[in-house]
């Protein structure tokens, strides 16, 4: 087994005395930059959230209509696009070097990444408070921005470019240097998928956005709106599977963490992964199914994401996750009936509170609702109107948000070495946020269902030239949308409280145990890594997740045949 | 971690091609590019360009 | 987290496979849908579109409605067409131009455009949404299927006066 190191390559390492992998210092350095950034932009985002949930409940209307539009393009852009993607760099990192034991290729680089990064991230914020780019973070051509705001978007873009291009460089090192045997872990596969989508991602985000920032300039005279629209929603749409692919991992991650689960199948769950790279970016389509141009092939064809079978994907990891989480628990003797692993679960346990309540939120509505109104005919009665932010609140803040709160609270005394304070909120703060956001998302989609459109100021039309009525109900999905947001940035106050108080007090501390609160102290040491590949027996078969997942697909028919009947109640079209 | 696998008669397994395809991580990412680029972009983008000016006068 | 055995590439449990064939013949069925609902149902999405320039639209919808109107309304022509015609609907910062009033169970080809940015159709309250495009005469065959008077909102961020741009579709029995 030679290992060939190339020549100038230095690498310092410690060894994790809890996983007992080896960490690179350079790339455990960068792994707390990224992270820091992402919670600092995670925190200005959620302050933007409140003030724009007593906006739209109507009855506290707290923002005037132009500070509502300027922080409505903020929130997208700090929650969409920075948050989110400073948090992934930090986990392909993470997936990189250090679950592979290798060192991190080109550090430096890599901190110029973050630099082009949190430059690009601070301008767009600059250019958006100052009211320079009241134009959503989709930036419709030809509504038109300031010229640094389509800069700020293009510098975050190139910096997160390189953070992606040092992953792949950093596996391919790690596997010429022998740092790894046979296939990488499952998390890091699953990683890797998300680095492949964020390639095609930001390379479209810059046929977007250059064309874009020179049309800005003047240097441009035209950039067709179609054309804006394909290119764009090729970067926006991929950028949120990214957080898709990237959860999934982080959900294989907490069940080996809280209750040492290995994969029931490497096989099934890779394809699902597979199934995410080659087809997940067709989905794209579904933001363009109510516009002019594309026919109906074009639209039907991409929209299913290839014979859904992208979605399929999606199927396998909502059985193999409850399944080897299921399995693991079984193993340890807690066989009683269907659901006994379920019930004495460590749901105290923050990662695995988080886990599941992403899971749920994130499979249950989601999935579904974004299968359902990414339906061609569908689309319809959903597009634009508020169902849509219902639609990914529950994909992109219940189900990914969540899932990387969880795994933060396994960051701090793993990489950034500090014990994790105010544990009691800790513990409380998934189901919290979870919670809040349940309502949030049930007050968006009931809103959106009665007509009321997105991205609006005022529903009561008040000032209008034409008198119009929107159902009263809406007054009732509007405040229970306004109190949910309420509870979840409470859940994210819990969140910020225990990563700042833990973070920066207290002594740097080598971590002594896996789990934060648990009994069992290392699942991963103690059964995950015995377990690996072990056969599954009758007696320890996940029967009580057939029964979940076999529930899942009657709700997901039921929602799904709903809104055929009401496409069936509107106006004839074609 | 990864522990190297030492098996007991160090003889090197068959690994299926399914496994090698699945490892190929280059490979899924020209092929994520292509479907990605041809089916929804390049095909949307014709569907755009190919379109019949309006009859309005 | 961990890696996996040299060898991974093994068969599935009869649990995955029945799942997995599950799951396939739900993708199918899901897929079969919009093709079958493109034959068989009454609301689809409109596949006609052509290229215009946004003036040259908006000069013609303005000459159309002017000399088609029967009514106005806030100083904006209302236009009563003949069942079977062409109708036009001209999206601006910040209206829907003009008021159209229709017949109950009569078709139309309805005409979407726009003078200047994006905005979106938003018929309220039958929930029916397209979006609107400078540059691109979007063709509707609609037929109203009841009856009153509909609101046109826009639910496409049109800058400051996004949420004052309303129209009207009256529909009569």
């Amino acid at each position: 087994m030679a290992v060939t190191t190339f020549p100038a390559a230095r690498a310092t390492f410690r060894t994790c005395p809890v996983t007992t992998l080896k960490v690179d210092i350079a790339a455990e350095r960068l792994i707390i930059a990224n992270a820091v950034a992402a919670v600092v932009f995670l925190a200005l985002g959620g302050l933007f959230a409140l003030l724009l949930a007593l906006t739209r409940w109507q009855a506290i209307h707290l923002l005037p209509a132009d500070w509502f539009y300027r922080v409505l393009t903020g929130h997208g852009f700090d929650m969409l696009v920075a948050w989110i993607v400073f948090f992934e760099v930090a986990g392909l990192y993470f997936g990189s070097a250090i679950l592979l034991n290798a060192r991190l290729v080109g550090p430096r680089l890599a901190w110029l990444a973050y630099a082009l990064m949190v430059v690009g991230a601070v301008l767009v914020n600059v250019m958006v408070l100052m009211g320079q780019a009241d134009v959503m973070f989709t930036a419709y051509v030809p509504l038109k921005a300031h010229p640094l705001f389509y800069l700020g978007v293009i510098l975050f873009a190139v910096g997160a470019l390189i953070a992606v291009l040092l992953f792949f460089a950093t596996v391919w090192v790690a596997g010429r240097e022998g740092r790894y045997q046979g296939s990488m872990p499952l998390v890091t596969f699953g990683l890797m998928v998300a680095a492949i989508i964020a390639f095609y991602t930001l390379v479209s985000g810059a046929l977007a956005f250059v064309p874009a920032f020179l049309w800005s300039l003047g240097l441009l005279p035209y950039v067709d709106p179609g054309y804006f629209r394909n290119v764009f929603w090729s970067f926006g749409h991929p950028a949120q599977q990214i957080n898709l692919a990237a959860m999934v991992a982080v959900w294989y991650a907490l069940a080996t963490i809280t209750v040492g689960a290995t994969p029931l199948n490497e096989k099934l769950s890779r394809l699902a992964f597979v199934l995410y790279a080659l087809f997940i970016n067709l989905g794209s389509a579904h933001h363009l199914l109510s516009d002019p141009g594309p026919g109906f092939a074009w639209k039907m064809g991409n929209t299913s994401y290839a014979m859904y079978l992208a979605v399929l994907g999606s199927l396998i990891h909502a059985f193999s996750i409850p399944g080897a989480i299921e399995v693991a628990q079984r193993r340890r003797g807690l066989t009683k009936g269907a659901f006994e692993w379920l019930r004495k679960a460590p749901w105290h346990e923050p990662g695995f509170a988080a886990l599941v309540l992403s899971m749920i939120l994130f499979g249950w509505i989601g999935g579904v609702t974004g299968v359902v109104i990414g339906t061609e005919q569908i689309n319809m009665l959903a597009h634009n109107t508020l169902r849509l932010p219902g639609h990914f609140h529950a994909t992109v803040v219940a189900g990914t948000t969540l899932a990387f709160m969880g795994l933060t609270y396994y960051l701090i005394p793993l990489i950034f070495r500090k014990e994790l304070k105010l544990k009691k909120l800790a513990q409380w703060q998934p189901y919290v946020f979870g919670v809040g956001m349940f309502l949030t998302i049930l007050g968006m989609i009931g809103s959106g269902l009665l007509g009321i459109p997105r991205r609006h100021w005022d529903i009561t039309f008040t000032n209008a030239p034409l008198q119009v009525t929107l159902p009263g109900a809406a007054q009732i999905t509007l405040a229970v949308m306004g109190i949910g947001a309420l509870i979840a940035v409470v859940g994210g106050i819990l969140y910020l409280a225990v990563v700042l108080v833990s973070v920066f007090t207290g002594p740097r501390v080598e971590a002594s145990r896996l789990t934060l609160v648990m009994d069992r102290r290392n699942p991963l040491v103690e059964q995950a890594i015995p377990n690996m590949g072990k056969e599954v027996t009758e007696k320890i078969a996940p029967r009580g997740t057939v029964i979940l997942t076999f529930a899942f697909l009657v709700f997901f028919m039921a929602y799904y045949l709903t809104n055929w009947w009401l496409l069936g109640r509107m106006w004839w079209i074609r | 971690m990864s522990e190297p696998q030492v098996s007991a008669h160090e003889e090197p397994q068959e690994i299926p091609r399914g496994q090698k395809l699945f490892d190929n991580w280059i490979l899924l990412l020209l092929l994520s590019l292509a479907i990605s680029g041809v089916f929804y972009n390049a095909w949307g983008l014709i569907e755009l360009f190919t379109l019949p000016p309006s009859p309005i006068r | 987290m961990v890696s996996p055995q040299a060898l991974w590439w093994k068969p599935l449990h009869r649990y995955e496979k029945t799942w997995l064939i599950v799951g396939l013949v739900f993708c199918v069925f899901l897929t079969a849908m919009m093709p079958l609902w493109f034959v068989l149902g009454k609301q689809n999405v409109p596949t006609t579109t052509y290229r215009v320039d946004p003036l040259q639209y908006a000069v013609f919808v303005t000459r159309w409605a002017e000399a088609n109107k029967v009514d106005t309304i806030n100083n904006i022509p209302v236009v009563a067409p003949a069942p079977g015609s062409d109708v036009y609907l001209l999206g601006r910062q910040w209206q829907w131009y003009p008021v159209l009033k229709l017949q109950k169970g009569q078709t139309y080809r309805l005409h979407l455009s726009s003078q200047d940015i994006q905005h979106g159709f938003s018929l309220q309250p039958t929930n029916l949404n397209l979006q609107v495009l400078p540059g691109y005469e979007y063709v509707a065959t609609i037929t109203p299927t009841t009856g009153g008077e509909f609101a046109v909102i826009c639910n496409e961020f049109c800058a400051i006066g996004h949420h004052l741009m309303v129209g009207k579709i009256i529909v009569t029995e």
